[in-house]
């Protein structure tokens, strides 16, 4: 049995949103983007401990921009996903449609 | 375009903006502060002051619960142990009659302000402010010095209040000695053995609340030496 864990559905949205956005990708893109593309209204501080949690495990690195007037002189937070997190977005995805082969959901209004 | 009741001014609410900054870990300060910032600035250009202000507080809040407990733990649970010291003193005096019997100003007198003018006299004011804020701001970056002066705030505080309250009561008890007789006749020994006991008590209480000061800094000696 594969020692590596999956990731939490949360994460996979947050590191699949960091990857779209590229070199712009910092708490507000990244939620305005959850909120575009999911309809989701996340937290910054959820976002943040998420984001945190990530690259502690080495999924993500972050580096600081510089002061902005509009941010009141404060310094964005750029996130990139690593060659880790890549991998393990990877694997999850693997398991998801691993998972998901040959199965057909037959209940009302959920159909494939 | 400027709502009707949309100030001129669009910087975030400041107490909600500082209430955040306080609870967040040092390295997101900046990062969601200034996000949060950025997102209400935008807002007020679309949206209406109060719903943009809504928006803010409510995301501020929630950010700054989620980090509170995280961050802020050992503070929490240090008010809360205060709180409850001096609650239970409280529910004590309460219950035991009287509330007013446990005021006595002279005996107030006697112990806080020589015990206070004391410690600032040794320790200097600057020592004595660091020492009180080091008990509510755990991001303080002092070195093992500072920290050592600012504990020292704390043994002189507790002591020279516990003396004091000492010497109120062996005073109050010669006072009773001397006139003895006097007191028994007019039946007032009780309450001047209570006012002598009175001002011990007005001692100690600084003292306990100035042992919780001193072991939470050396807590943090502790840690800066490890």
């Amino acid at each position: 049995m594969s020692e590596q864990k999956y990731l939490g559905e949360f994460e996979q949205v947050i590191l699949l949103a960091v990857m779209r956005l590229g070199s712009d990708a910092y708490g507000k893109t990244v939620r305005e983007l959850l909120a575009e593309q999911l309809n989701r209204d996340v937290t910054v501080g959820a976002l943040y401990a998420t984001l945190e949690r990530l690259e502690v495990k080495g999924m993500v690195t972050s580096s600081m921009g510089e002061p902005t007037k509009e941010r009141g002189g404060r310094a964005k937070k750029y996130f990139k996903v690593t060659a880790k997190g890549q991998q393990a977005l990877k694997r999850s995805k693997d398991a998801l449609t691993q998972m998901w082969q040959g199965l057909t959901l037959r209940g009302r209004g959920v159909q494939l | 375009m400027r709502f009707k009741n949309q100030p001129m001014v669009s910087q975030p609410p400041q107490i909600t903006e500082r209430f955040l900054t306080w609870c967040l870990p040092t390295e997101l300060k900046e990062p969601v502060v200034g996000d949060l910032a950025e997102e209400y600035s935008q807002k007020l250009q679309s949206q209406d002051y109060l719903t943009a202000l809504a928006w803010y507080q409510r995301q501020a809040v929630r950010t700054a619960v989620r980090y509170l407990w995280q961050n802020k733990r050992g503070l929490l649970m240090f008010i809360l142990g205060l709180l409850t010291f001096l609650a239970t003193l409280l529910m004590a005096i309460m219950f035991s009659g009287e509330v007013g019997i446990f005021i006595n100003v002279p005996s107030i007198l006697v112990v806080y302000p020589p015990a206070i003018f004391l410690t600032i006299g040794i320790c200097s004011a600057q020592t004595c402010k660091t020492a009180l804020r080091l008990l509510f701001d755990n991001e303080l970056i002092m070195d093992i010095t500072e920290l050592k002066a600012a504990k020292h705030v704390y043994t002189i505080l507790g002591n020279s209040s516990l003396w004091l309250g000492f010497m109120g009561l062996v005073i109050g008890g010669v006072a009773i000695a001397i006139d003895v007789n006097e007191i028994i006749e007019h039946q007032m020994l009780g309450p001047a053995i209570g006012i002598s006991i009175l001002t011990f008590m007005y001692g100690l209480i600084p003292k306990v609340i100035c042992y919780i000061g001193e072991q939470k800094i050396q807590h943090l000696i502790i840690q800066k030496e490890a």
